[in-house]
């Protein structure tokens, strides 16, 4: 975390409660974006992610800066709060329990290639190919891949064990290839 | 399969930018979303506490307090019982201490028993003949032939017992055993005359 968020936190801390316009301000985008992808509904995304904030601002002084960065904790919370929402409706988000699916054999070089390449076409159907991942799948990519968080980060963020989320991202990833691959 | 590791994300470039490519096809956060969470905050949220509050480190010190006094309360209390009941419990521990010396006497005996074995079993294992050379080099003696055991007496036969011979009775003695009494009865009745002549009844009435 940088030192202008601490300060920030501290001044919430100190009574200042305006200075949270400044923490919403950053990270609505990443929190919306994320909760949009889970629920594919606006309105239910644009709920949880106030929840998220009211809830992070309640629990300022819970925060430990020790133990990681704020978005992390943030997106922690986001996550908790979506999988409260959605236990409500009754559907349960399978993150924790997701299948392993068998994925036949693949060149580990090939498939590194294949993600390395500069083909715009290929973007274009990687791209449509995410679309169809499970949410939860997108998840990690999202994670991993657009917010730069590390395995630990996502870890903290998900509950799953850091081992475990290396282990998911690669299926996915080998998925991936293997439904592009022929196209 | 290789394991995905940090240093991928700085690989797999194409996959990034399709990821940052699906993000942007993804609806915009409202406009509004800023203001309506700072307006929730004013209006409805209680400003977040630097610290615990005072009043529960207050409920936290009282109730501490309250059980200490119950702990200190409790045996002044007890003085008051006799002495009786104190003593007692005294005498009763003596006695098993003297019972119990004997089992632990008893107890000693094998374990030093174990110690003078166990050492010699596993310190000292005795070698082989081939391996001591003492005896490897000695020359084997011939072996006594086994001489034979001197032959078995057979067993006599028992003799047949002899007839118990009937005992002689008068008719006017028709119950012989009874006339004389065993000790224990001899015993019992003369208990029992005594009995009578100290509750003031005589045995020849």
């Amino acid at each position: 975390m940088n030192t202008n968020e601490t300060d920030i936190i501290s001044r919430i801390l100190g009574g200042e409660h305006d200075a949270f316009r400044y923490l919403v301000r950053t990270y609505q985008d990443r929190v919306f974006a994320l909760m949009v992808d889970l629920t594919g509904d606006t309105d239910k995304a644009r709920e949880v992610t106030q929840e998220t904030f009211i809830r992070a601002y309640t629990h300022l002084p819970d925060y430990d800066a020790s133990r990681g960065s704020f978005s992390t904790w943030l997106l922690a919370i986001a996550f908790n709060e979506m999988r409260q929402e959605l236990r409500k409706l009754r559907h349960i988000p399978p993150l924790l329990h997701l299948d392993d699916h068998t994925v036949e054999p693949a060149d580990d070089a090939a498939i590194d290639a294949f993600f390395d390449s500069p083909d715009e076409e290929r973007l274009k159907q990687l791209a449509q190919a995410l679309a169809t991942l499970p949410p939860e799948e997108r998840l990690l990519l999202n994670l991993f891949y657009y917010e730069d968080l590390s395995l630990k980060e996502i870890s903290d963020i998900t509950g799953m064990k850091a081992g475990t989320v290396a282990t998911r991202l690669s299926r996915i990833r080998r998925r991936l290839y293997l439904r592009l691959k022929n196209k | 399969m290789t394991t995905i590791n940090d240093n991928h994300q700085h690989q797999d470039r194409l996959l990034r930018k399709a990821i940052g490519r699906y993000h942007g096809s993804l609806p915009h956060t409202p406009s509004d979303m800023e203001t309506d969470i700072m307006r929730r905050i004013a209006t409805t949220v209680k400003p977040p506490a630097k610290h615990r509050p005072i009043w529960r480190y207050a409920v936290v010190a009282a109730a501490a307090a309250m059980l200490l006094l119950i702990v200190a309360i409790r045996p002044t209390s007890s003085e008051d019982k006799p002495e009786v009941a104190v003593v007692k419990p005294k005498a009763t521990l003596v006695k098993p201490n003297v019972s119990l010396a004997k089992p632990k006497a008893s107890l000693v005996e094998p374990k030093a028993e174990v110690a003078r074995t166990a050492p010699k079993k596993a310190s000292q294992p005795q070698p082989t003949l081939a391996q001591n050379p003492a005896v490897a080099n000695q020359p084997i003696k011939p072996i006594k032939p086994i001489e034979p055991t001197k032959p078995i007496k057979p067993i006599e036969p028992l003799k047949p017992a002899k007839p118990i011979e009937p005992v002689h009775t008068t008719p006017s003695d028709p119950i012989p055993a009874a006339a004389e009494p065993s000790a224990p009865q001899s015993l019992l009745a003369a208990n029992h005359d005594r009995m009578l002549d100290k509750m003031g009844i005589y045995a020849n009435y």
